[in-house]
């Protein structure tokens, strides 16, 4: 009589504690990373002379019921797509400072520049036609120098936008080790912290949008992270890291507290860092052999003439000027128009054969595949085309993200085997859709080769 | 057939070619819609919906190629291109509308050739990720991989570690 009390006991508590779960559920239902719970239950027995007796049951534990394999698939997508957000973010940027709608960019000043030039050949004596090319290389320049420093500036931001990340990676560490804290001290006491559990999912999270880490579970249930291959969250312990740039030599390393360098890939920072390092310079970089290649070109033809009064002809750009935001004028054509050279010839100012030449190095490329013109409106395009490629790869990885995020919702105490089933449906569905879309793939192509 | 019955039944082929491909767009948004759902009825019909649309595609541009191969044999036989592009310089009567149509196609295939490599990517990845999760469903009833908890006690159906953005 006693043993069946005792199971109506232990059963009533279960029970009780199986609703009071539900309840939680119910109520954490809209909380953002909230895991929903359930109670195991365990058949409790004893045994007497060589039989066991069932004596009710026991709450072994309350799961969380969470998918770690896809939350780790959700969390690189997450890094991915903080990835691609920044660059996406940066290149529209560097787009802008390219290509004006209004047609006020480098391409047209550039043209204006040449064209101007090629308007001295008509009248090679006009003074109001010298002075349009004082006033047309002045426009030039002057997008040079902005474009130049406007990249600068992004390149700034990007070191500043990866210190805050940074900052922001400290606290979230932090967090993470104090979490492991709770769940230690939950695990001591023989219960499994599913709040905490849950808070560190959430933390990773965003974690994992700033920066791509490996984590794994400790023997004792607590959160191990590594950035880089670098342990930087251990137990109750993390790592503080800090971000320096040097923007001569575009490095930016972050360093552990002990001073070692921790590589850091992927996420916000991991992007901003790779932008200011590779991404934004390698735009500065050809703008600046843009504007040399155009000031060696136009002053090497520049200094085989001589100007309007039959002197030998001076460099036309500054010669000691380097790049695109140190490119100028010689300040003694600045001054006096008549020291533009149009003529190969000495006092025959009429003679327009220097200023064809360099009207022509517009259309022709001396030293180089592409000519001066064909290299703007490339490096014009440049972000333009990286923006389109990067935004087609922001569409798939959301796509791919709410695929794993409605997975992850759907995620219950379902059946393995119906679970291995539905999975290879799935699989099955993808690869007949796959095959068709395949099959047609050809058909595009030949009809746009005969449109 | 006169020049005009030549423009009108070109015209009706690339405008008939254009609504295909519209429709197949539409049918790659639905579809790409059932994926990220994981709505497995919604793939299979988009699967269907394609076969039967890529049918009609394939037979509007048969009709589309002959009308075409009729024009050129009507104003110029000896040309070897055989474009579309080629055929509007001979009939400057209609060449704003043919333009117009011909700019308007090669947009609608453009577009619905974008939304196909997107719903590609999408399937490999969701692919992919069906095998690797069936990979960890195999691995977590394999006893290698059993985890134990703080009392020794052996914990079915946990994921012992994972290891999370490994590729990014």
């Amino acid at each position: 009589m006693r043993e069946i009390f005792q199971i109506s006991k232990s059963g009533l508590m279960a029970a009780e504690r199986a609703i009071s779960t539900t309840g939680h559920n119910i109520a954490n239902a809209n909380t953002p990373g909230y895991s929903r719970q359930r109670v195991d239950l365990a058949p409790v027995d004893f045994k007497r002379n060589n039989m066991s007796i069932g004596v009710g049951v026991n709450i072994e534990q309350i799961t969380r019921m969470r998918n770690e394999f896809l939350d780790s698939q959700i969390n690189e997508m997450q890094s991915r797509l903080g990835s691609f957000s920044q660059r996406a973010q940066t290149l529209e940027y560097i787009e802008g400072l390219f290509v004006s709608n209004t047609g006020n960019d480098l391409v047209q000043a550039m043209t204006e520049f040449f064209n101007s030039f090629s308007e001295l050949t008509n009248s090679p004596e006009d003074f109001t036609r010298r002075v349009n090319i004082v006033r047309n290389a002045q426009n030039m320049i002057l997008k040079f120098q902005q474009i130049g420093s406007g990249l600068q500036e992004i390149q700034q931001q990007a070191a500043n936008k990866a210190k805050d990340g940074i900052n922001e990676v400290n606290t979230i560490l932090k967090d993470l080790a104090s979490l492991n804290n709770s769940i230690y001290r939950a695990n001591g006491a023989g219960k499994q912290d599913n709040k905490s559990l849950d808070d560190q999912t959430r933390l990773l999270d965003r974690l994992s949008k700033l920066v791509a880490v490996d984590t794994q579970r400790d023997e004792n249930g607590g959160l191990e992270v590594k950035i880089g291959g670098i342990i930087a969250v251990s137990g109750e312990r993390s790592a503080t890291l800090s971000g320096e740039s040097d923007t001569v030599n575009n490095i930016f390393r972050v360093r552990l507290d002990n001073g070692s360098v921790i590589p850091f890939k992927g996420g916000e920072v991991g992007e901003n860092i790779a932008l200011f390092e590779d991404g934004i310079a390698s735009y500065q970089e050809d703008l600046d052999e843009l504007a040399n290649s155009l000031m060696q070109s136009v002053n090497q033809l520049h200094t085989s003439g001589f100007d309007r009064n039959g002197n030998t002809g001076i460099a036309f750009f500054d010669p000691d000027s380097s790049g695109a935001r140190g490119l100028s004028l010689n300040a003694l054509i600045e001054e006096n128009a008549d020291r533009i050279v149009a003529s190969a010839q000495p006092n025959a100012p009429g003679n327009n054969s220097i200023a064809a030449q360099i009207a022509q190095l517009a259309s022709q490329s001396p030293n180089s595949s592409q000519s001066l013109t064909d290299r703007t409106i490339n490096l014009s395009a440049r972000a333009g085309a990286e923006l389109s490629n990067v935004r087609q790869a922001i569409e798939t990885t959301e796509s791919a993200k709410i695929l794993l995020t409605n997975q992850q919702e759907q995620v219950s105490g379902v059946n393995m085997d119906e679970e291995l089933t539905n999975l290879i449906k799935f699989q099955n569905s993808y690869q007949a859709s796959a095959r068709v879309l395949n099959s047609a793939q050809q058909m595009y192509d030949t009809l746009l080769s005969i449109v | 057939m006169s020049r005009e019955q030549i423009i009108s039944s070109l015209e009706s082929a690339i405008v008939e070619l254009t609504d295909a491909y519209t429709q197949m767009r539409e049918i790659l948004s639905v579809q790409i819609k059932a994926v990220v759902r994981n709505n497995i009825d919604g793939i299979n019909d988009g699967t269907e919906q394609q076969i039967e649309q890529n049918a009609l595609i394939q037979s509007l541009e048969t009709r589309f190629r002959l009308e075409l191969l009729d024009a050129f044999e009507a104003v110029a036989p000896d040309n070897a291109s055989k474009k579309l592009s080629e055929l509007i310089l001979f009939f400057p009567e209609a060449k704003d509308k043919l333009i117009e149509l011909r700019e308007g196609l090669i947009f609608t295939i453009t577009r619905t050739q974008h939304k196909q490599e997107q719903l590609v990517n999408l399937l490999e990845f969701a692919r992919q990720h069906t095998t690797e999760t069936l990979r960890a469903i195999h691995a977590m009833g394999n006893e290698k991989n059993t985890s134990y908890n703080i009392a020794g006690k052996t914990a079915q159906h946990q994921n012992q570690s994972i290891a999370i953005n490994q590729t990014a």
